[in-house]
């Protein structure tokens, strides 16, 4: 019984090349990215369930941190019997290291944990077993077979710079590669122990303005993961109630009294975006996830409209054919059954556009949304039951839809051919070309506004004049001692302007509290920046009072203060304020991006020996030679480094990464939704202007012009534009300012946006129907007169 | 067999009344042959359509072997069209997708006949109208005269008691023309009840009664006298 209709199904398929072609296309194209942003979907909500007892394995967090101090985890496995393991975890980016060639490079994602780490995540090892010694270091398979292809690196030594001196690590263990929806991604597994170097360093970082230097991991080292696995329904709250006895071994008054709480591993992913800390883990974004849900019901929905308006305009034709089945026997239901089948077998033929589409998604996906899809997911039996489903559904749907109207039409009329006299069909086609192309203007209109503001982000840093400024890092103890003499040295090149040192160059992206204590205990919360002598003038920051740094000097101390905290604590340059000089008060200015406002903030001076890094603004002219000249220098003074530069625009440019991304998504999108309207829009046309043939005919017989036709025909639709526009822009204009919300400075919302993004929809409109009523308005009447 | 009693069809318009039929009485008995003739826009076409339920009577009523068929239901005509009615057009209308083959099949899937069954059912009609050889082929391959033997072959598969023929040879010169009729007085002379619509005077007469309408009322119904009957 069904065979037969599939047979049919297939010919009249094969029959319309063209048109089978743009319909089985522009479905296949929205189902593809339905599944694909369903599948992305799946795959970030599996995240850190392929532990063995997921359940009951938690990160520790304390108060909204992510991360806790070194003992915390060690101390509970010995005080409570409910932990049956335990690691902790940290991890480090830019560590040196020499590969067997004796090549220096620099690596990433190198951590640090307890040997109980794969125990606890499951993860088996190639060879070998975990680092569980200061001197040993555990690595991936990726990692081995990057660096000794098909040799055994068990026993071999790698040669690793921690704390500025190269320390030998002798690997013991080569591990799989963590799955693709693990929240941790180490490539090394080195002892915990061993983390204490970063440490070390990162003291030395911020120089004499840390107080806890040299000292051995403690209470104090708040900065790791605490992973505990827990005996099957262990009460939670008790728990963490008992760990209230650690606090006293906290020193930090600021975080003493937080609470200690358990986030259950299958939560970190997407449930930590009030939690802090999270900067060598994956974090997805709840949110996010739920917009794009959104959008995939919105593609959907287009593509099965659009589907089903391109198979009305097509089925003009097959009405004859479905008349003469009704005459023969078949019933509404067989009619209704038939044309069901048809549309599935459409959606069915529409996964090969839709597989291309996903294959050759999946990496812009993961590019732009920063996410880590594999096709691998495509192994999982659900995902196919899905593929399946949406599939059934879509064919299901726009069959009905199709075969419910034709199967209500007398086949007196299906068999003369008259159709669509109705209005109501008229309607129907109408009001989806509304929804497409009101989708298009929001999508559109999204755009041009997360562009516009991504590019007023760029140029208003208000006080800072960010351009034509390379930063390098001063990576080693000899760089750091070469400092001024490399600075004197570059000044002497031509089109270098000035340079100088600092610890931090704004903006960026961290924030560096600063209390300013009394002897008398009394504290005075900043926000703070370190900079050297000379940053300042640099940047472009105004000084409004007192001066810049001058040379530096132990005491007394000089800091400088922007607007707002001199005015709000109503100081002037020259006033000693909490044991320091006030060298001077500078203009506001953006420090970090303009997703936040400028708060009180204080600049200390840092010591030209112990510089981070090193800036020089140069007139842009000059830059490849000036590049070339520092990486001479830096190799001179430190051949155990790797040099490299950056422009503080590019480090600017990250602040809005997700923006700029999500822009391209939208563009995506919205291109898409562009070509699907197109494609359903002709439809529309095509079937308008079959149905005016004769009237057409009649006009021109009776002495209208082509242009008079022309307008005719596009009058009507270009009416469903702009009502598209009046539905469209009152929602984009809500959308995008809530969107703008998320940023303190932002460019506000501009009529020619949304004035654009209807224009280009009545282009679109223009250019379709006109392609198409060309040919009705400048064919002879009498071939279309001859129907009758 | 089919009884007519007070039949109008009309359509109104927002100021008046167009009749299409007029108060037409007609009775037809198993085993006639009857031609409907008249000019353009007489209500031929509305009239053999009410008779074959494709279309319905503004008023008046229609039985068909006793039943009411202007009180049939949706379902009922559905298994009206499938076991007791087959239709001829001068257009022919094969699905153009179909082979002729399948074309001929179709009615009897609807009809649910097994598929043994209509293999061989398909094939003796294929043998009967001698379009074997064609049977793979799909309508624009074939000639008129050949579309409308599968046309033929196709309304008359599932042994229908009636064969309604809508200007049957209307679209096929004077040769193949007389073909076709030849085949309905033969299929007549085996039992089925035939009715046609033709303008066709010489093509008119294979019937054994003539009906004259005109404006929606019927002018004259007369027997075909053997003498008249052409060679």
């Amino acid at each position: 019984m069904i065979s037969p209709y599939i047979k049919t199904a297939f010919r009249s398929i094969s029959r319309n090349k063209l048109h089978s072609t743009i319909s089985i296309t522009g479905l296949g194209v929205g189902l593809g990215c339905v599944i694909l942003l369903l599948a992305l979907v799946i795959h970030e909500k599996s995240f850190d369930r392929f532990m063995p007892d997921y359940r009951n394995t938690y990160l520790i967090n304390h108060g909204t941190s992510a991360r806790t101090a070194y003992p915390l985890a060690e101390a509970m496995k010995m005080d409570f019997p409910e932990i049956r393991e335990f690691f902790r975890f940290y991890q480090t980016s830019g560590i040196r290291l020499r590969d067997p060639q004796n090549k220096l490079v620099s690596e990433n994602n190198f951590g640090f944990s307890d040997a109980s780490i794969f125990s606890v995540l499951g993860i088996k090892f190639i060879t070998g077993r975990p680092a569980v010694s200061k001197s040993e270091v555990a690595i991936s398979e990726k990692t081995a077979s990057k660096y000794f292809r098909d040799v055994n690196p068990l026993g071999s030594v790698l040669s690793v710079k921690l704390n500025d001196t190269f320390i030998g690590l002798e690997i013991t263990g080569v591990y799989y590669d963590f799955p693709s929806n693990s929240t941790l991604f180490p490539d090394f597994i080195a002892d915990i122990e061993l983390s204490e170097e970063m440490f070390k360093k990162f003291q030395r970082s911020l120089g004499e303005f840390s107080d806890d230097a040299k000292t051995s991991l403690n209470w104090s080292h708040s900065d790791y993961y605490s992973y505990v696995l827990l005996e099957k329904n262990t009460d939670l709250e008790s728990l963490a109630s008992k760990m209230e006895k650690y606090k006293e071994y906290i020193q930090d008054e600021r975080i003493r009294d937080r609470e200690y709480s358990f986030q259950q591993v299958s939560r970190i992913y997407l449930g930590s975006s009030e939690i802090e800390g999270s900067f060598f883990s994956r974090r997805g974004n709840a949110n996010e996830l739920k917009y794009y849900g959104a959008v995939s019901l919105l593609i959907l929905l287009i593509a099965i409209t659009n589907y089903i308006l391109l198979t009305r305009a097509g089925t003009a034709d097959r009405l004859r054919e479905l008349g003469t089945r009704k005459v023969l026997g078949a019933s509404r239901f067989t009619i209704r059954k038939q044309i069901i089948l048809e549309s599935n077998l459409v959606a069915v033929i529409s996964l090969i556009p839709a597989v291309i589409v996903i294959f050759s998604g999946i990496k812009f996906v993961n590019d732009t949304l920063g996410t880590t899809l594999t096709t691998g997911i495509f192994k999982d039996p659900c995902i196919w039951i899905l593929f399946f489903l949406v599939m059934i559904f879509t064919g299901t749907i726009s069959g009905f839809f199709i075969g419910s109207r034709i199967s209500r039409i007398p086949s007196l009329v299906l068999l003369s051919g008259e159709t669509s006299r109705s209005t109501r069909s008229g309607r129907w086609n109408s009001s989806f070309l509304v929804l497409h192309f009101t989708i298009y203007i929001i999508l559109v209109s999204g755009v041009m506004m997360v562009s516009k503001q991504v590019k007023y982000s760029l140029s208003n840093f208000t006080g800072i004049s960010p351009q034509n400024i390379i930063i390098s890092e001063l990576n080693s103890e000899e760089l750091k001692s070469g400092f001024t003499a490399i600075c004197n040295e570059m000044e002497k090149m031509p089109g270098v302007i000035k340079t100088a040192g600092s610890s931090f160059i704004p903006p960026f992206n961290a924030f560096l509290p600063v209390n300013l204590a009394t002897t008398e205990g009394e504290k005075v919360r900043f926000d703070g920046l370190i900079m050297g002598e000379g940053m300042t003038e640099l940047l472009g920051i105004e000084v409004i009072d007192g001066d810049h740094f001058g040379t530096f000097q132990e005491t007394p101390r000089e800091i400088i203060l922007n607007e707002s905290g001199a005015t709000e604590y109503n100081i002037r340059a020259g006033d000693n304020f909490m044991g320091f000089m006030i060298r001077g008060i500078v203009k506001d200015f953006n420090a970090h991006s303009t997703h936040s406002l400028i708060r009180p903030m204080v600049i200390l001076q840092q010591n030209p020996s112990r510089m981070g890094l090193l800036a020089i603004r140069t007139d842009g002219k000059n830059d490849k030679a000036v590049i070339s000249r520092l990486g001479e220098l830096y190799s001179q003074i430190s051949p155990d480094e790797i040099f490299e530069v950056r422009y503080l625009t590019d480090q600017i440019r990250d602040f809005y990464r997700s923006e700029t991304d999500q822009g391209r998504i939208i563009g995506v999108f919205s291109l898409l939704a562009a070509v699907l309207a197109i494609m359903g829009l002709f439809g529309i046309a095509l079937i308008s202007i079959t149905k005016r043939t004769k009237e057409i005919g009649i006009r021109k017989v009776n002495g209208a012009t082509i242009g008079e036709i022309l307008y005719l025909l596009n009058i009507d639709f270009i009416r469903w534009a702009l009502l598209a526009a009046v539905i469209a822009v009152p929602v984009s204009v809500y959308l995008l300012s809530e969107w703008l919300k998320r940023f303190a400075y932002n460019t506000g919302l501009s009529w020619w946006i949304f004035v654009l993004a209807s224009f280009s929809a009545l282009i679109i409109v223009l250019l379709t129907v006109s392609f198409q009523s060309w040919r009705a308005a400048t064919r002879n009447p009498v071939e279309a007169l001859r129907y009758e | 067999m089919i009884t007519l009693k007070g039949i109008y069809k009309y359509y109104d318009s927002k100021f008046q009344r167009t009749f299409v039929l007029k108060d037409i009485d007609l009775e037809i008995s198993e085993g006639e042959f009857v031609t409907i003739m008249g000019p353009s826009g007489a209500g031929k076409s509305t009239l053999l359509n009410i008779i074959g339920m494709l279309d319905e009577p503004s008023e008046g009523e229609y039985h068909f072997l006793d039943q009411p068929a202007h009180q049939l239901s949706e379902k009922k005509k559905v298994e009206f069209h499938r076991n007791f009615v087959g239709f001829i057009f001068q257009a022919f209308h094969l699905i153009d997708e179909m082979t002729v083959y399948e074309n001929i099949e179709t009615p009897l899937i609807y009809k649910g006949v097994k598929s043994g069954i209509r293999k061989g059912m398909v094939a003796e009609m294929l043998d009967r109208f001698n379009i074997v050889a064609k049977k793979d082929l799909f309508p624009a391959q074939l000639s008129g005269g050949q579309q409308q033997l599968a046309g033929i072959a196709r309304a008359v598969v599932g042994k229908p008691k009636l064969l309604l023929a809508d200007e049957p040879t209307g679209n096929l010169h004077s040769g193949q023309g007389k073909q076709i009729m030849e085949l309905l007085s033969q299929l007549n002379s085996e039992g089925i009840t035939i009715i046609q619509v033709t303008h066709n005077e010489e093509f008119a007469r294979f019937g054994k009664r003539i009906i004259r309408i005109s404006d929606g009322l019927v002018l004259s119904d007369d027997i075909v006298s053997d003498t008249n009957e052409p060679n």
